[in-house]
């Protein structure tokens, strides 16, 4: 494993439906430790990649490297296990499991998970549910989703559920999170928190982050990096104020934004 | 004038009550096996009577041409069930949930036509018979212990006993089982599969994991059809026993391992009681119209109950 290489490398990925060339040879790096947005236009690819690189579309072709080893048509748990975890633009909270169970579940290394263990060892299951359940706690403290631990989580807001997905996916104890549109639904005072949280997880523990974002204020100023997808192609990627001088990244996405 | 006479008389008989208790326990059995797919884990096996007939089929044909004892041939015989939804599972359970349900009723289906046409080991239509000697000498030591009570006289009621016990502990384990963090994970994948993958869960060894369970769970449900009637034989095994299986679980409730007895109870309770309808018309007739009724009441109950007598509400109406 190298320490300083990029946390991922895509080369050349390509994915079709049918005659549809969703992902058409897009090609980047993301840096450890960086906080990198993935923008550009509806219908650009983006979402594809972001299922393509987590396992959950097998790419036609190309290369995906996750911290030096190739994670080409690897299974999506298999990548999720090695810290690689991602969020869905259409969140995917488990409507009728209670907000703890939805936290626990994502707990890794619970020997519980396994049947055998269940008889074998039944209380080093024990001891790891425990643990597992104080930290779930403080993380729904976190994002102010504590008093909502023993609801469904069917009954949360959309923006609730929004954070729910985020503070799920950290319980993974992830090294790289891929986040679609997280921001997407929530309200601005919760996102400013999100973001804060962000710039947190890079600061102490060094987690990187690639996400999808529509809203241009927090790509330019919350990411490191700025990478522009257009009809399934990278078209530009570099340094949010470099991006936005992009001419074919105006021409493409921006418009006459400044 | 008609007359509509229903005998009450029947409801007071003791053999009334042994039948039915019989068959809802066997019933019991067999659909917690689809209670785990179906309710916990989001998967749809329509094949569980296959499950159930290469239990018991196994079962008898060790103990009857292979001559082991019933003892032996029983965990076997589960053993055999459980390899079967294996290997169903693996090239099918990753298939969309609608077309894995297709799977397994062709997969049903061909069991039970191989238990018809394999005559030399099933005996076919005329059915397979002669395993249940060591069951009786357990059933006669029982109806010695009964005799204590003055019940030494009802020759089904240990069959009734041990159905039940085992039915009762099943449902005991099962629901300790669910509250563990491998229940909760079968939870996840029912609720969404994608999102317990993106949490690092291998679903599918999960769904593997429930769809064996839930065919050991038919294999035995076959072992308690197969001591209540003597003998096995392939219309026991129709595509409708799985069907009867879905009422119960629809009735009792879906995720909810003790509503699975409480429908099996009340369906078989309205499906024998009606037997009892006295009506002017010819018996085949009456037989459609108990089966008529049991739909009217299913209709009523998704009307008014969608959840089911212990199923819970808020589970269902809570969607994405």
């Amino acid at each position: 494993m190298t320490d300083d290489g990029p946390i991922l490398e895509v080369a050349g990925v390509r994915k079709s439906f049918g005659g549809i060339h969703a992902v058409d040879g897009a090609t980047f790096d993301v840096a450890r430790g960086s906080i990198t947005a993935l923008i550009g236009p509806n219908g650009a690819g983006k979402t594809t990649l972001f299922n393509v690189v987590t396992g959950f579309l097998r790419a036609d072709a190309g290369r995906i490297a996750y911290d030096g080893r190739s994670i080409f048509r690897s299974a999506p748990h298999a990548i999720a296990r090695r810290g690689m975890v991602r969020t869905f633009q259409i969140t995917k909270a488990l409507a009728a499991m209670p907000v703890i169970d939805n936290m626990m579940l994502a707990a890794p290394a619970q020997p519980g998970e396994r049947l055998a263990n269940l008889i074998m060892h039944p209380r080093a299951c024990r001891a790891r549910e425990h643990e597992v359940r104080e930290r779930a706690l403080e993380r729904l403290a976190v994002f102010g989703l504590a008093d909502k631990a023993d609801e469904y989580a069917g009954t949360l807001s959309g923006g609730q559920r929004k954070l729910l997905e985020f503070a799920r996916a950290l319980m993974v104890e992830p090294r790289f999170l891929l986040l679609d549109e997280p921001m997407a639904g929530i309200n601005p005072t919760l996102g400013a928190r999100l973001l804060e949280h962000i710039r947190e997880l890079r600061e102490r523990r060094r987690v990187t982050f690639l996400f999808i974002e529509h809203d241009l204020e927090v790509v330019m100023r919350h990411s490191d990096r700025v990478i522009v997808m257009a009809q399934g192609d990278v078209i530009a990627d570099g340094d949010p104020a470099s991006v936005r001088r992009d001419q074919r990244v105006i021409d493409a996405y921006l418009g006459d934004v400044r | 004038m008609t007359t509509f006479a229903f005998t009450l008389e029947a409801f007071t008989d003791i053999d009334f009550w042994i039948g039915v208790g019989i068959l809802a326990g066997t019933y019991t059995i067999f659909a917690l096996g689809l209670q785990i797919n179906v309710g916990f884990t989001g998967i749809v096996n329509f094949g569980q009577a296959g499950f159930m007939a290469i239990g018991a089929y196994t079962m008898g044909i060790l103990v009857v041409k292979a001559g082991w004892s019933f003892w032996l041939a029983l965990p076997a015989a589960t053993a055999v069930a459980m390899a079967a939804g294996l290997l169903i599972g693996l090239p099918s359970l990753r298939l969309r949930a609608d077309y894995f349900a297709i799977v397994t009723i062709a997969f049903a289906e061909i069991v039970r036509y191989v238990a018809q046409n394999a005559r030399e080991l099933t005996g076919g239509n005329q059915g397979l018979l002669g395993y249940d000697d060591a069951w009786a000498d357990v059933s006669f030591w029982i109806l010695d212990r009964l005799d204590a009570i003055g019940m030494g006289d009802q020759f089904l009621l240990p069959l009734l006993l041990v159905t039940w016990i085992t039915a009762l502990v099943l449902i005991a384990v099962l629901s300790v089982v669910q509250r563990t963090p491998w229940g909760r994970v079968l939870r996840a994948i029912r609720e969404d599969e994608d999102a317990a993958r993106a949490l690092g869960k291998n679903t599918f060894a999960y769904k593997l994991q429930s769809l064996m369970i839930g065919a050991a769970l038919g294999a035995l449900a076959g072992y308690f059809l197969a001591l209540n009637l003597a003998f096995v034989s392939p219309e026991s095994f129709e595509p409708l026993f799985t069907f009867i299986g879905y009422a119960v679980l629809i009735l009792g409730g879906l995720a909810s391992y003790a509503g699975v007895a409480l429908g099996a109870i009340v369906l078989w309770t309205l499906l024998e009681a009606t037997r009892f309808l006295d009506l002017p018309l010819a018996a085949e007739k009456v037989a459609a119209l108990r089966f008529m009724l049991v739909g009217l009441l299913l209709i009523l109950l998704m009307a008014y109950r969608p959840q089911g007598i212990l199923g819970k509400r808020r589970e269902m109406v809570l969607g994405d």
